[in-house]
This record gives C-alpha cells, sequence and structure tokens, in this order.
C-alpha cells in the first residue's frame, strides 16, 4: 500500500513533466493551427543546455537558461521558418517541423556525440524526501512536481491575468477581430511559440537529469507527447492535462507490475505471447490506449470538434 | 499534347533500356546493390504518395506496412523452404502485400477516420504501436538480431534461382514496372480522380455523392498494399529483416524521398527515392555528417521547391527554354551563387566536424604541404564560397525588389 503511494507520486511527477511539454504544444496548435513535430527536441535541447550549464556553472543557471535559450530558438524557428512556409499549407508546416526535428537529432549526434552525458541531479536535491513503510521517494521527484506546478501556475496567471494574456485568448477564438484591435498577430504568434518551446526547454532542464540525457530522448519521449494530445483532444488544455497524468501513471505502474499476459487472460497462448510480463507491455500501453479511444471517442476525451 | 505523349512513351522505353543494359554495363556489385535498393525504394515511394500526394494524407507510420511486409514474407520463405514448396520466388511480394493489406484495413478503419494533422499523429502513433509489438514477441520479430531467411527456394524461374544479385535486380525492376503501372492506372481510375478531389477539396467531393472517409480509406489500404510489396522485395534482396524496418526512421525515409522528389507529380517519388537512395549510399561514406545535410536539404526543398526536385527542374527547364539571352545569365548565375554557397557550407561543416573530432582539417590540399597551410586554406576557401554565395543571392533578391516593387514573389 506504502509502495503504491509511492508510485502514485512517481507517476504524477513523470505526468506533469508530460503536461509541461504538450501544454506548450497544444497551446501552438489552438494558436497557430501547427502541429510542432520538433517540441521533443526542444525538450532534448533543454536536457543538453541545462547539462552544458551543470558543467560549466551550476544546475540553477540551467534551469534559467534552457528556457530562455530554447524559447529565444523557439522564436526564430517560428520567425525564419513557419512564418515562411505558411504559404505552402499545413502540410508544409508539418513538414517542416518534421525536418527540424531530425535536424535538431543530427546536431545534436555531432556536438554532444551519441552516448548519454552525464547530467547529475545536484547533492542538494538528492536522495530521499520522505518515506512511508520500506519506499521512499526522492527528493527531486518532489522538485519536479513542484517545477512543474509553478510553471503551469505562472502560465495561467499569464493566460488569465495579464493584459498579453488577454490578447492570446482572443487570437484563440477570434484572430481577425484581434488584428483588427490593431495588435500584431504574427508577433503573438511567435511569443507563443517561443513560450510553448521555453516550456519544453524547462522541461528538459529538469527531466534530462531525473532520466537519461542522450540522442535519442526526443526520439523516446515524442511519440508519447502526441498521443496525450491526441487522447486529451487535440487543442483541449484540460484534455492534455488528464491524460498526461493517466499516462505518467499507467507507465509508472506498468513497469513495476509483475505478472504476466498469460495470468490474465489464459486463453491466450501463441510464440510465447502468454509469458510477456505486463512492464515489458509499458511501451506498448500509450499506443493501444490511443487506438483504444480514437474507436470509442474519436474527438478526444475533452475535445470539443470530431478530428 | 501529343508531343508530350510521344516524348513520355519514348522516356519511359529509354529508361527499360537503360535499367535492362546497367548490369551489363557494369560489374561492380556495389553499383547494382544501390540500384536494386533504389528500385525497392522506388515502390516504396510511390506507394506512400498513393495517400500522400493523390489524397492529401501525410502519415508519418507508413513504414509499418513496408516492415510488416517484410517480416510475413521473410517467415513465408522460411516456411515454403522447410515444406519445399514448389511456389517459385518472384510470388513472395504477393504474401508481403496481402499481409500488409490486411493491416492496412485493420489500422485504416482508426486512422482514416481522423484529417490532417491529427491524421499525421495516428499514423505516427500506429507505427510505434507495431513497432513496440514487434519488441513484445521476439520469437516473431528476431529481437535485436532480426529474421533471417534465404532466397533460394521453390522451382527456378526462366532459368533462374535468384541466387546472384543481379538476378534479383531483374526481380526487383520487373516489380517496379508492375507496380509503376499498377498505380499509375489507379491515379486514372474514378477512386484516383475522387481522391484528387477529396484531397483539394473534401467538402465539394461529397457533394458529388461519394463518402469522403470510404475513398480514404480505400487509398490508405491500397498504399499498404504497395508498401508490402517494397517490404517483402526488402526481405528477398537483403535476406534479413530487424524491427529497424518498421522505425520512424524509416517512415521518415519515405516521406524524405517522395517530398524531394516531388508529391504533385506522378513520377515526383520515383526521382526523389533515386536521389533518396544515391544520398544515403554514397554520402555516408565520404562523411559522418550526411544526415545532418539530408535534413537541411530536406528543409531547403520545401522551402524553395515546393514542388520538389522534379517540379523545380521542369520549371527550370520551362524558364531556360523561354528565356532571352538576359535572363539566361541571370539563371546561370544565379546557379552559381547556389552551388557556391552549397560547397562553401559543406566545406565549412566538414572541416569543423573533423576538426572538432580529431583537430585535423578534412581535406588537406596535399600532403606535401605544410599542414596549418592546407587547413586553413580549405576555411578560407569555403568561407569565400559561402559568403560570396551568399552577398550575390542577396544582391539579386535586393534588386528583384528595386525592379518591381510591391510586387511579391
Amino acid at each position: 500500500m506504502e509502495y503504491s503511494l509511492v508510485l502514485l507520486l512517481n507517476g504524477i511527477s513523470f505526468g506533469l513533466l508530460l503536461f509541461m511539454l504538450s501544454s506548450g504544444l497544444t497551446l501552438v496548435f489552438s494558436l497557430m493551427g501547427v502541429l510542432n513535430f520538433a517540441h521533443a527536441g526542444f525538450y532534448m535541447l533543454g536536457a543538453y543546455i541545462g547539462y552544458e550549464a551543470s558543467l560549466r556553472i551550476n544546475f540553477w543557471a540551467g534551469l534559467v537558461l534552457a528556457p530562455l535559450t530554447v524559447g529565444g530558438i523557439g522564436m526564430a524557428v517560428e520567425y525564419f521558418g513557419l512564418r515562411k512556409v505558411h504559404r505552402y499549407g499545413h502540410a508544409a508546416e508539418l513538414l517542416f517541423t518534421f525536418g527540424l526535428a531530425f535536424l535538431i537529432d543530427e546536431a545534436t549526434h555531432l556536438i554532444w556525440g551519441r552516448s548519454a552525458v552525464n547530467y547529475a541531479i545536484p547533492a542538494a536535491l538528492s536522495g530521499p524526501l520522505f518515506s512511508i513503510g520500506e519506499a521512499q521517494f526522492p527528493i527531486y521527484r518532489g522538485f519536479i512536481i513542484l517545477i512543474s506546478v509553478a510553471m503551469l501556475v505562472a502560465i495561467w496567471m499569464l493566460l488569465r491575468m495579464s493584459r498579453i494574456g488577454l490578447i492570446i485568448r482572443g487570437a484563440l477564438t477570434h484572430p481577425n477581430t484581434i488584428s483588427t484591435l490593431g495588435h500584431d498577430l504574427p508577433w503573438v504568434h511567435m511569443l507563443v511559440f517561443g513560450i510553448g518551446a521555453a516550456l519544453a526547454g524547462l522541461a528538459g532542464a529538469v527531466g534530462g537529469a531525473a532520466f537519461v540525457t542522450e540522442p535519442g530522448m526526443a526520439h523516446a519521449l515524442g511519440p508519447i507527447v502526441f498521443v496525450v494530445v491526441v487522447i486529451g483532444g487535440l487543442g483541449s488544455l484540460g484534455g492534455a492535462f488528464v491524460a498526461a497524468l493517466l499516462i505518467g501513471c499507467i507507465q509508472t505502474f506498468a513497469v513495476v507490475a509483475d505478472f504476466n499476459l498469460g495470468g490474465i487472460l489464459p486463453f491466450l497462448h501463441w510464440n510465447g505471447i502468454e509469458s510477456i510480463t505486463v512492464s515489458r507491455l509499458a511501451p506498448v500501453l500509450p499506443y493501444f490506449l490511443m487506438i483504444l479511444l480514437l474507436v470509442l471517442r474519436p474527438q478526444g476525451l475533452m475535445g470539443k470538434r470530431a478530428l | 499534347m501529343t508531343g508530350s505523349y510521344r516524348l513520355r512513351i519514348l522516356g519511359g522505353i529509354a529508361a527499360a533500356i537503360a535499367i535492362v543494359v546497367f548490369p551489363s554495363i557494369t560489374r561492380d556489385a556495389f553499383a547494382i546493390a544501390v540500384v536494386t535498393q533504389m528500385g525497392i525504394m522506388v515502390i516504396f515511394a510511390l506507394s506512400f504518395n498513393i495517400i500522400f500526394g493523390q489524397s492529401g494524407m501525410l502519415s508519418f507510420g507508413h513504414a509499418a506496412f513496408y516492415g510488416l511486409g517484410a517480416f510475413f514474407s521473410a517467415h513465408s520463405m522460411n516456411l515454403m523452404a522447410s515444406l519445399s514448396s514448389p511456389t517459385p520466388l518472384p510470388l513472395v511480394p504477393f504474401i508481403g502485400g496481402f499481409t500488409a493489406l490486411i493491416f492496412g484495413i485493420i489500422f485504416g478503419l482508426i486512422a482514416t477516420r481522423t484529417v490532417g494533422a491529427i491524421f499525421g499523429l495516428v499514423t505516427l502513433g500506429i507505427g510505434e504501436l507495431v513497432r513496440t509489438m514487434l519488441d513484445l514477441v521476439p520469437r516473431f520479430s528476431g529481437g535485436e538480431s532480426g529474421v533471417v531467411t534465404n532466397r533460394i527456394i521453390g522451382t527456378p524461374l526462366l532459368g533462374a534461382s535468384f541466387g546472384t544479385p543481379v538476378e534479383i535486380y531483374f526481380l526487383v525492376a520487373v516489380w517496379m514496372g508492375v507496380c509503376l503501372f499498377a498505380i499509375y492506372f489507379l491515379t486514372l481510375t474514378p477512386l484516383g480522380r475522387m481522391a484528387n478531389a477529396v484531397r483539394d477539396n473534401p467538402e465539394r467531393a461529397a457533394f458529388t455523392g461519394y463518402s469522403v472517409s470510404f475513398i480514404r480509406f480505400l487509398q490508405y489500404c491500397l498504399s499498404a498494399f504497395f508498401a508490402g510489396i517494397a517490404g517483402a522485395l526488402s526481405a528477398i534482396n537483403s535476406e534479413f529483416v530487424s524491427v529497424e524496418s518498421v522505425g520512424l526512421f524509416n517512415s521518415g525515409s519515405v516521406l524524405f524521398a517522395t517530398v524531394i522528389g516531388g508529391s504533385s507529380l506522378f513520377l515526383g517519388p520515383v526521382v526523389g527515392a533515386v536521389v533518396f537512395v544515391f544520398f544515403v549510399s554514397f554520402l555516408s561514406i565520404f562523411t559522418s555528417a550526411w544526415m545532418l545535410y539530408l535534413g537541411v536539404f530536406f528543409l531547403i526543398v520545401i522551402f524553395y521547391l515546393p514542388g520538389g526536385l522534379m517540379g523545380g527542374g521542369l520549371t527550370l527547364l520551362a524558364a531556360c527554354q523561354a528565356a532571352n539571352r538576359q535572363e539566361l545569365a541571370s539563371i546561370v548565375f544565379r546557379a552559381t551563387a547556389v552551388v557556391s554557397v552549397t560547397l562553401g557550407g559543406v566545406g565549412l561543416i566538414e572541416t569543423l566536424y573533423q576538426f572538432s573530432k580529431t583537430g585535423r582539417a578534412a581535406f588537406t590540399l596535399s600532403h606535401t604541404l605544410p599542414f596549418d597551410l592546407g587547413q586553413i586554406l580549405v576555411w578560407v576557401a569555403s568561407a569565400i564560397l559561402l559568403v560570396g554565395g551568399l552577398i550575390s543571392i542577396i544582391v539579386l533578391h535586393l534588386r528583384q525588389r528595386m525592379v518591381a516593387p510591391g510586387v511579391k514573389a
């Protein structure tokens, strides 16, 4: 029981990290109609910048530098890239971000090599925060929860309580009115794209130290973030939040579950399929869930329109 | 119109003759292997373009069908060998095609409920689903070591037992020809025409009485079928299949090939597949940064050549035919600028990359020269080419603006 409570907290911390990624993706999609395939690449860049900062300055500087740098890169990508390919239509925008993701992967290979780098958790944040019975909950996991929640509150306040947030929310529903009122819509687009990238960069700087910082990390996490967005209902922040926590917890629980498929479905006997343990099933579950949801509820958990 | 028709037939005959005589001209095993690979990629890219270029559905998981086709044909070949079945090898691609078709029907029922960006995400998810599922059943997928098979099975056909690379070359060539005609024929059928209509304007297409989603579904299944054939041919060619063949990289490869060649023209993916395989096979020998160049090249095509290499080439050809002497000079000048920027950029990336690895320059002009001199020369030459090319492009751009103020290019 104590053990599953700690697992739940672990799942929530992973889920919140996923939400930091998927919120940026969702915001950019709702505003610009662009699905940013390079989003996981921004996450990876954030991790590497955090790593470099932790080597040269310290870990905390990385937490500031990573979102700022990646946010700047994101704004540049919007200004010099997306804006230009926009005239060729949505397919070209998708292709552009896909190519960009590929380019970020390759540049990472060339700059930092193909093996993982040692991006360490600072001493102040290592060790257990508390333990329930024999199960320990690491400080760093708590730190991830803290950072994510703080970030989300900040974003919520920016969107709900500031003037710029008002313009962004207006641009979501009534872009033409917003530009008629004299607001610079392209500038809003660039800003939001930058914010999304900065969130991914921060998630990278935080997550890179918790997990492993390697050139394959974008490829490993990217599809899961996309699944979160599809399950939540594309364009719905609330849906993305629920889906991120759901996937985070499912992944965390599945990894430690130690019973096999034959135990659940006794009639399964094919090519050794009955001996597959649920922990090995963990990578499949998000995609499986996505397929299931698309069959049952094509608009996603909280999506308003049919896809 | 008849002139262009005759030109096309002549071009087709010339290409067929070139394909037939190629193995007798060269005895180089590597060249034959590369061209065989090109043939397989042509089928794969054409199958991808059934949904992308023809029907406007951008899939990021097309390798699922290629890989599943390859896996099922490899296992069928092993089974046929153990049963000593007389079925000749050239029919094996049908197995790959039909298994991929079955998976296409299953996944198509789910994926074609969505359109646009979500379709891209869902197909990406389906590709990853297939990959992770294959990881779960190592007895089927062979785990990390993959599945090994043997192509010398069944009764020899026309005296060929398909042991040698040249025989496989012709097998792939024949299948490529068949698939090319079949897919071209598909574009002429009512289904193909309606798919174009659905791509251009789904709402209007629905008003003609056709079911838009059913047309998308049919195109998706057919595309899966041809991808399965390509996968089966790759299993026959390399006698090996691994989980990588269903991965995101392979899905990205076919996408890159199609976009680079040009998805809006029927033969665009063919050009793209040839260029792509050439890129991958030869460039990877010379430089470890080849994937970076591939990515940059892809982005350049998206920015400046929306019609791909084929579309861009045709436009350039038309411009050259219509141009007077001054315009021709300007085209040549522009081409020179682009080439010099490319050379300079490549030179800089290579030297920097090599320098960061070993502290040495990549191309030393001569081994007799003092080491530092060669390195500095390469750097200076690359920088001059890059900067000179960039300046001339910018000057051209500005001049164009001055000539026609307010007119968008």
